[in-house]
């Protein structure tokens, strides 16, 4: 063959399998390389100190519709409790840049809320239905991912002019025009009717109950004893206390068959931890 | 055309190593302990211990374990206890200094004036359609209680045994 000829085709057509190769297109690495970027950009968030500003604004209106629906129970010893277990859960796997509070209010039915920019709820007809301090710190950690994951905000589907969700949001809620304030109400409205009729997609539960029992293992807690948690909630649904849970959830069917299957798959299966039983009574029932 | 054969060659070691630094990700311990494993799953023997804040060195990954490099020594941790920042400053609404004593309960809350006029409605005006008036009052009283972290960590992870 002519030097020409080899220059002219052969060279690049050798050489441009070599660039893709080694930028990671190749099929051998594609995957890994393709997973890190995919990572990459999801775990740095893209989100500004204006965007978390104006999620948090959200999570007060939100949280404040609901303490004007249900009253925080006036019992300062089991407020306390709650708010220390849910502190020291958030402080080691919570959002860094955010605070965390934890009210108990004043509702029979079964259930917890969490709202964005930090704020959660857990009814006391749930606090009446734990038996154990693995079963609260579960429920404490499962709110906590919906916070952590943007469970309730991505689920409004705020979108803008820019593809980037929360940059909109920002702006939207950042705000301070009459008409800005409307939509600032209006998204609150979806939010409550989120939580309290139409629930978040199955799989944000899913993956809150993913992340929570992990998060039980990693505290040392009993992940077995949140799945029992989960299991009973059936009892409480027949007593006529679970009314949103099971609007706003999957069945507790699948809900087992998914802790069950994330224990599988993380060798967690006969993994033993703490429940705590006493400090939770002496707290809580006593 | 052995001289071509050498540079391609040499091009693709170079974007070989490229690629390998490229995607190298340090992260930062988010918990106050954690441990590095032998094996990408719980109950699997520990190797090494790692404190809050401390830098780790991403090596590999699997579903949520990552591999990495601490203090020479490499193994798996939970993508849980991790965080790509080691800065806490948290980001807050409200202009009150936080007081992180254990002995702090009540502070009295303050806004700025920046916060009323983004619109944070605190008046509870009447709004047409809504079906439930917000309690700002009670959110404020919830704001209000203080909880030191360092006090609430030993307290979950004194009974847990980490």
């Amino acid at each position: 063959m002519k030097k020409s000829t080899y220059n002219k085709f052969l060279f690049p057509f050798f050489l441009f399998p070599l660039i893709t190769f080694g930028l990671g297109v190749n099929p051998i690495f594609a995957e890994k390389h393709i997973e890190k970027r995919r990572r990459v950009y999801q775990n740095f968030s893209g989100y500004t100190q204006e965007d978390i500003k104006a999620e948090i604004k959200f999570g007060r209106n939100l949280a404040a519709r609901i303490l004007g629906r249900y009253k925080l129970v006036q019992d300062k010893k089991v407020s306390r409790y709650v708010s220390l277990l849910g502190t020291g859960i958030a402080a080691q796997i919570g959002r860094p840049e955010l605070k965390y509070y934890f009210g108990v209010i004043d509702a029979d039915d079964v259930n917890a809320y969490a709202c964005p920019g930090g704020y959660i709820f857990l009814t006391k007809g749930a606090l009446k239905s734990i038996h154990d301090e693995a079963q609260l710190v579960g429920i404490l950690a499962h709110e906590i991912v919906h916070i952590n994951q943007r469970h309730v905000v991505k689920k409004l589907k705020i979108t803008g002019k820019d593809t980037s969700m929360t940059s909109s949001f920002a702006k939207i809620i950042g705000g301070s025009t009459s008409s800005v304030r409307a939509l600032l109400d209006q998204l609150t409205d979806q939010a409550y009717l989120l939580l309290f009729e139409e629930g978040l997609d199955k799989q944000d539960e899913f993956e809150s109950d993913t992340l929570a029992i992990q998060m039980l293992v990693n505290l040392n807690y009993d992940w077995s004893s949140y799945r029992n948690y989960v299991r009973d909630i059936k009892k409480s649904m027949r007593a006529g206390h679970g009314k949103v849970l099971s609007k706003t959830h999957p069945s507790v069917e699948d809900r087992i068959a998914n802790i069950e299957k994330v224990a599988l798959q993380n060798g967690m299966q006969n993994l033993l931890g703490k429940i705590n039983k006493e400090r939770f009574d002496e707290y809580v029932v006593d | 055309m052995k001289k071509q054969m050498i540079v391609l060659l040499l091009l693709l070691i170079g974007l070989f190593a490229w690629t390998s630094i490229a995607t190298a990700k340090t992260w930062y311990v988010r918990s106050y302990k954690a441990f590095l494993l032998n094996a990408p799953k719980y109950g699997a023997k520990k190797i090494s211990l790692v404190k809050k804040n401390e830098a780790v060195e991403e090596t590999d990954i699997q579903g949520n374990w990552l591999k990495v490099k601490a203090k020479g020594r490499e193994g798996w941790i939970s993508k849980l206890v991790l965080t790509t920042s080691v800065s806490n400053r948290k980001i807050s609404l409200l202009s009150q200094k936080i007081d992180i004593t254990s002995k702090a309960r009540r502070r009295a809350s303050t806004y700025s004036s920046t916060a009323s006029a983004r619109g944070l409605v605190e008046s509870g005006r009447k709004r047409i359609g809504s079906t439930q008036e917000p309690d700002y009052t009670a959110l404020k009283k919830l704001e209000e209680i203080i909880i030191d972290e360092k006090e609430a960590v030993s307290f979950l992870v004194g009974y847990s045994g980490l």
